[in-house]
């Protein structure tokens, strides 16, 4: 018993020195422990073991050391050898590490609120649109009733501009929220507090702002006194009550609207027109109560719509509540595109460890006779082993190292050219995790290159190598393993072509899209009028000075040289945004007014027509005649033309938008359909309505202005001619009108770019193995090649044999790596528009591109060995 | 090339200790463990992980040698290993006695000094 623990004590030392002195000190001990008194052996015991608890770490250091000195020696012999694998690691870890900080910063970090995870988005599901956002009274009527949820709160989009405060006049985006909503996120402002319930109500009590952190500092220069004091924004001023801590981010303001720096209470009057049922503007979001799920709240709402839907049958359409969970409806829909990238890197890693472990078992062979000197001396195994895996694992961590290095490269490129749609992407950084990942990666790639070669040492007959008098040999077994290697490879490698063959077709497809307008050669730029002389008076007055304003500013923009044509819309086409109305024919009442069509409505300035290039079809568009007061005129698009009515001619038709007691307005023209909500999504009905016709003021418009040069060379000019007009006036979002559309297909070409570089860098990696791989054989079988040639072999034959014996594991691959790509292909269909996951024209182009890399891979080898000299060969 | 012994220098007072047991001729593991609690009167106790680590490095510095002489088969035990020492050995101890005496007579003459 005490022989045996005190071997056990033993394997605290490393096996080399075990080996050498285990069985003399466990001899030493005995007698030492024989010639002690009882208490004597048991502090002999105790010395002992605190002994070697000291002495083994360094042993074990002193190894590791030895070990190190080893491995850097033989890796400064072979420059060549060691810069490729590096490179190769560093592609592979370093592709790998930048995905996943993506992915940790993205998908995987919890949203930025308070228990997250019970935090719902509630969404009213109508029969004839997505779900969307809710009218204040079905909210304030389901916040009453709703015993599944434990806070609900309703938000809506604001704006303020800051100005008249000696500072350049600044928009800010901001959110009408409930008083409930910071309590309900579980976030309290840093400085001051929240709303509260009766400054949640309509009237001067609601005049109370909470600003960001940012804001604070930028502005008001951090001053804590800010509390508690007026700010003027717009028309309005607000007592600041609180300010937000630092790094808060609120993300539904981010994804939903575009960002806020400021908040201010809803206070929604229930009986103003704009608080209907129909007038869906509020977005919803709860906190599920305890034991409730999504789903039990979406059933137990949508009971309570449809109660509302009886009582108000003229104002719903077939109405249900979705429910969804924040971080599933913030990222779900980047999540595919994600996990598509992350599969692909892990692929592009493991071809990269392929490559470098391919490298390695090239190494092992050449070293077979150093390895045999070693183990006839007396080296044992598992010291040899040791020391392959300290070599193996200095490789890996000086390419993690690199890797590292590569991943913070890449992950500025992201956060710098990475898609707006992606959430979160400016939180994206190499932090502790993401080294740990790294660490993992070079870590496992060290061990698979360590045991690669361990494996084939363990098979090898030292006394043959020895015996081989200096020749490098290679067994079949190992030209197998290597065979596997490059195989795999190349099957890793059809799959991530395949794959990014398919996404770069979808998105050139997508590309290809005719938007149904040119969107070249223009600049756009936003503004928000506010102040007193556009927000205050009766709404004629408002709607006067608003559309006068951009009247002007664009007569003005149109005699700017360079300047083609000029004009104003609400929304950008393709540029975000979606204001749907119900659209009501005059003398065509429904039943229920709620399942009238819904389209798109623009509100937009005479020549907006000519300066996007919408082409019209029938009738004509606005003009100077079409002004406040004049008789109401509308303009639709071919869709609802076509489909609204059908076999006639609808212009002289009058339409009613939003409710069938809206202003009728008379249908002067019908345009070409334009892709708003996306390239890949259907025009759908559009409407258009001259901006002094429209019910209200429109404050916040996009200035298109079509020139003949570089757009944004007019950029300045257009902005001063702005602040002539008014210098109160903020103005946001200058920018060519190109740089929108591209925004709108960011994520498709940014995941299609992703991946194509890994497949391109994979089928390198492969092809490289495959070279690699075979120019070794062909060397080690220079003296066969030679006995061939000299017993009368043709050159062809001999370049036939290597091209088969290359072509052979590379063809496997492709056929394994086009059957994994067919079966998985499914799941990129999401990502995919206009083609189909299996689409024969990739998969057959991806075929080409591998075969015929791997022959020039493997030709170069093969005529080398058409080309041995026979005698030279045979000498050797 | 040439030899320096003071380039092993200072040892610790374990390794020392094992090279004075060593002086007056070859012992294995347990007779040198032994021999420094006698002379040291039991204050310098060297274990076997310490002693081994020390015998290892020893071994590969050439300052002690695995002795090939075995005592009477009837008192050998085949698992204990008998240890020399050098030339080189015995020049390092040396070198290691001197260094410790003249850190003596400097510290007596300067605690003298502080006396007096």
């Amino acid at each position: 018993m005490p022989g045996r623990l005190f071997r056990a004590l033993l394997m605290l030392l490393p096996a080399e020195f075990r080996a050498d002195y285990g069985r003399e000190m466990e001899a030493t001990f005995r007698a030492e422990a024989a010639a002690e008194t009882r208490t004597g052996r048991m502090r002999l015991w105790a010395a002992t073991i605190v002994d070697l608890a000291r002495t083994a770490p360094a042993e074990h250091l002193d190894i590791l050391i030895r070990d190190l000195r080893f491995a850097a020696r033989t890796m400064l012999r072979h420059p060549v050898h060691t810069a490729t694998a590096l490179v190769t690691l560093m592609l592979g870890i370093g592709a790998a590490v930048a995905m996943f900080a993506v992915i940790n910063a993205v998908l995987l970090s919890p949203l930025p609120y308070r228990d997250a995870g019970g935090l719902v988005i509630v969404q009213e599901q109508r029969e004839s649109d997505e779900p969307g956002s809710l009218g204040y009274l079905t909210f304030a009527d389901l916040r009453e009733r709703a015993r599944s949820m434990s806070v609900m709160a309703a938000v809506t989009q604001s704006f303020a501009n800051l100005a008249g405060d000696g500072q350049e006049p600044e928009r800010v985006g901001a959110m009408r929220v409930s008083a409930s909503y910071f309590p309900m996120i579980g976030v309290s402002p840093a400085l001051g507090r929240g709303f509260s319930e009766a400054e949640d109500r309509p009237g001067e009590a609601r005049r109370v702002a909470i600003l960001s952190d940012a804001l604070w500092r930028r502005r008001f220069a951090a001053d804590p006194s800010i509390i508690g004091r007026p700010i003027a924004a717009g028309i309005t001023t607000y007592v600041v009550v609180g300010v937000m801590p630092p790094g808060f981010r609120d993300l539904v303001a981010g994804r939903l609207y575009e960002g806020a720096e400021m908040w201010f209470p809803l206070g929604y009057d229930p009986a103003a027109p704009y608080a209907c049922r129909t007038c869906r503007h509020v977005r919803v979001f709860g906190r599920l109560a305890r034991g409730e799920t999504a789903e039990t709240a979406a059933r137990e709402l949508s009971g309570h719509v449809a109660a509302l839907a009886d009582a108000h049958p003229s104002e719903y359409d077939h109405p249900s509540i979705a429910v969804r969970r924040l971080s599933d409806f913030f990222l779900g829909p980047v999540r595919p595109v994600l996990l598509v990238l992350s599969f692909g890197v892990a692929l592009l890693l493991l071809v990269a460890c392929g490559n470098v472990a391919n490298l390695q078992l090239l190494r092992t062979s050449e070293r077979g006779q150093e390895v045999a000197v070693r183990a006839a001396l007396g080296v044992t195994r598992i010291r040899l082993g040791r020391q392959l895996l300290t070599e193996a694992l200095l490789l890996a961590l000086m390419g993690g190292a690199l890797g590292l290095a590569a991943a913070a490269a890449c992950v500025r490129v992201v956060r710098a050219i990475g898609p707006a749609q992606l959430p979160r992407l400016e939180n994206v950084a190499i932090d502790p995790p993401t080294a740990a990942m790294a660490l993992a990666c070079a870590i496992g790639c060290g061990v698979v290159f360590a045991l690669v070669p361990l494996k084939h040492l363990r098979r090898r007959d030292a006394a043959a190598v020895l015996t081989g008098a200096g020749r490098r040999t290679d067994t079949a077994d190992t030209w197998r393993l290597r065979a596997l290697l490059v195989g795999g490879n190349v099957a890793m490698a059809a799959v991530l072509l395949v794959g990014a063959g398919l996404l770069v077709r979808s998105t050139i497809g997508l590309l290809a899209v005719e938007p149904g307008f040119r969107y070249d050669h223009i600049l756009t730029m936003r503004v928000v009028l506010g102040g007193a002389r556009y927000g205050s008076g009766p709404p004629e007055e408002q709607i006067r000075a608003v559309s006068t304003f951009y009247a002007r500013a664009l007569e003005r923009a149109r005699a700017l040289p360079g300047v083609e044509a000029a004009s104003a819309i609400n929304m950008l086409p393709l540029g975000g945004g979606r204001d749907l109305y119900g659209l009501h024919i005059a003398g065509r009442p429904r039943a229920n007014p709620e399942d009238a069509p819904n389209a798109l409505r623009f509100v937009a300035h005479d020549g907006i027509f000519d300066a996007l290039r919408i082409p019209i079809l029938t009738g004509r568009v606005f003009d100077r005649r079409d002004a406040q007061g004049a008789p109401l005129v509308a303009v639709i698009n071919r869709a609802a033309a076509q489909d609204l009515f059908p076999g006639e001619d609808p212009i002289g038709h009058q339409v009613m938008l939003g409710i069938p007691s809206a202003p009728a307005r008379t249908i002067v023209g019908v345009v070409g359909d334009v892709r708003h909500e996306g390239l890949d999504e259907p025009p759908g009905y559009q409407v258009y309505v001259p901006h002094a016709q429209w019910a209200w003021a429109e404050p916040m418009m996009s200035l298109v202005v079509r020139t003949s040069g570089d757009p944004l060379q007019s950029a300045g000019a257009v902005r001063g001619l702005l602040r002539e007009l008014d210098a109160m006036q903020p103005v946001t979002s200058v920018q060519r009108y190109d740089s929108v559309v591209g925004a709108s297909t960011a994520t498709r070409r940014f995941a299609a770019s992703l991946l194509g570089v890994f497949a391109l860098s994979a089928l390198t990696l492969a092809v490289v193995g495959l070279y690699g791989a075979l120019g070794v054989v062909v060397r080690q079988r220079q003296r066969e090649i030679g006995i061939r040639l000299a017993l009368g072999a043709a050159a062809g034959e001999i370049r036939r044999m290597v091209l088969k014996q290359g072509m052979r594991p590379a063809a496997g691959g492709l056929l394994l790596g086009l059957a994994t790509a067919l079966a998985a292909a499914g799941v990129l269909k999401t990502l995919l528009y206009g083609i189909e996951p299996r689409d024969p024209l990739t998969f057959a182009a991806s075929t080409l591109v591998i075969c015929v890399a791997a022959l020039l891979a493997c030709l170069l080898p093969a005529t080398r060995a058409a080309r041995v000299d026979p005698a030279a060969a045979i000498r050797e | 090339m040439r030899f320096n012994a003071s380039s092993f220098l200072p040892l610790t007072p374990a390794e020392f200790q094992v090279l004075v047991a060593l002086a007056d001729g070859e012992k294995h593991g347990y007779a040198v463990i032994k021999e420094v609690a006698r002379r040291t009167d039991g204050k310098v106790r060297i274990h076997t992980g310490t002693l081994y680590t020390i015998v290892k490095r020893f071994l590969s510095d050439g300052l002690i040698v695995e002795s090939a002489t075995r005592p009477d088969p009837a008192l050998d035990d085949e698992r204990r290993r008998y240890y020399r020492l050098t030339d080189r050995g015995r020049a390092v101890a040396v070198a290691e006695a001197d260094r410790l005496s003249e850190t003596l007579t400097q510290a007596r003459a300067k605690l003298a000094l502080k006396r007096a």
